[in-house]
């Protein structure tokens, strides 16, 4: 991997990670984040749409007139929001009847519109599909960290419903934290707000601290 | 031109992709949505029974005991809610459950009576008296409204 190669791809899921920098996707992110199965679900999810409609309309762009690019990309975007839904529908069900609703928002999700208008639409398959792969990345990151926090407190597991995602083996990968009387109020939206509110400061006091220490470093060494 | 020509290109290309996975998706979803109806209708009128020799017929079916299960689609707010009823043998309304729909999240899910026990106040009081939950007026109505259709259906 090269430098600009991987500088696409960090740059997307890091530095413009679509949740915690820009703040994108956030209807998603909070409604689904609720245990790490549904995150996982609705990351893939999202993941495949994103992945399918940058290459696509990468792929597509010189045949896309720039006054009705919007059309185009969300009609692409569409398409594949509805592909997704039914590959869930047909190979998992169960998973399906729980992240349906959501995934089919996907469609309106402003962090893959804004990465195929800024991005995929005027660069070739290949970084597009890194920027998308990055973004996808991204995003995936800020829901199972969303996800995994929210069902530690709210059900005292992790990893539980694996199995409907990954097939009866995934049952055992179900991790019991134990502990007290689990925080309901995790699992609801009030909580999702609040502990999304905890995490993008926490994201926020980490990058500070790092940018104030490779300051000083630079001044060192000076 | 050149516009509508690429526009008419951008939708075959998508319209060749959606037919091509709905033919290979097809068969797996009709199985997966029957299987769910029979473990709704399991859950609704709290037996297990053997699915294999039973047939809808008119989007009812009569099981060996002499209920009958009835499905119904009425118009909520974001397309068909589907719903299904189960009926006794003298025709007392046992309960119904939305087997599939696609009402806002977090909003009109309350059909979902794994979301929320509201389903089951049908099986206690008659539809129209049922509370509509603030906030998804036209989906509360729209379940109402077709319990109350089915129930007619039922008595004529």
């Amino acid at each position: 991997m090269n430098a600009t190669t991987k500088s696409t791809f960090s740059r997307a899921a890091i530095e413009r990670n679509p949740a915690w920098a820009q703040l994108l996707g956030l209807c998603p992110l909070l409604a689904v984040s609720n245990s790490l199965v549904n995150a996982t679900g609705l990351a893939l999810a999202s993941g495949f749409v994103m992945l399918g409609s940058a290459l696509t309309i990468s792929a597509l762009r010189a045949w896309i007139p720039q006054v009705v690019r919007l059309p185009c990309f969300v009609l692409v975007i569409a398409t594949f929001t509805t592909l997704s839904v039914m590959l869930l529908e047909a190979y998992a069900f169960d998973l399906y009847l729980r992240v349906a609703l959501f995934v089919q928002i996907i469609v309106s999700n402003c962090m893959i519109l804004g990465r195929v208008e800024a991005f995929a639409s005027r660069q070739p398959p290949l970084p597009a599909a890194l920027d998308a792969l990055g973004t996808a990345a991204g995003f995936a990151l800020a829901l199972l960290a969303l996800g995994g926090v929210r069902e530690a407190l709210g059900q005292g597991s992790l990893f539980a419903g694996m199995e409907h995602l990954f097939g009866p083996t995934a049952a055992g990968w179900r991790i019991d934290l134990g502990g007290g009387r689990p925080l309901l109020i995790a699992l609801l939206p009030p909580g999702a707000f609040i502990i999304a509110g905890l995490l993008l400061g926490l994201g926020n006091a980490l990058r500070n601290r790092w940018a104030a220490n490779s300051n000083s470093l630079k001044a060192e060494t000076e | 031109m050149r516009t509508l020509l690429s526009l008419g290109g951008i939708s075959l290309v998508c319209a060749l992709l959606l037919a091509g996975v709905q033919a290979l998706t097809e068969e797996a979803i009709d199985r997966n949505r029957t299987a769910h109806a029979w473990r709704t209708a399991f859950e609704v009128t709290g037996e297990t029974f053997d699915t294999s020799n039973l047939k809808w017929r008119d989007e009812q079916v009569q099981l060996p005991n002499g209920t009958r299960l009835k499905r119904f689609a009425t118009p909520g707010y974001a397309g068909d809610i589907h719903l299904l009823a189960a009926f006794s043998q003298s025709g007392q309304l046992l309960g119904v459950r939305a087997i599939r729909h696609q009402e806002t999240p977090g909003l009109g899910d309350f059909i979902d009576s794994g979301k929320s026990p509201w389903m089951l106040r049908f099986s206690q009081s008659p539809p129209l008296a049922v509370d509509a939950i603030t906030g998804a007026t036209i989906t509360s109505e729209a379940v109402k409204r077709g319990v109350q259709r089915m129930i007619e259906a039922e008595a004529e």
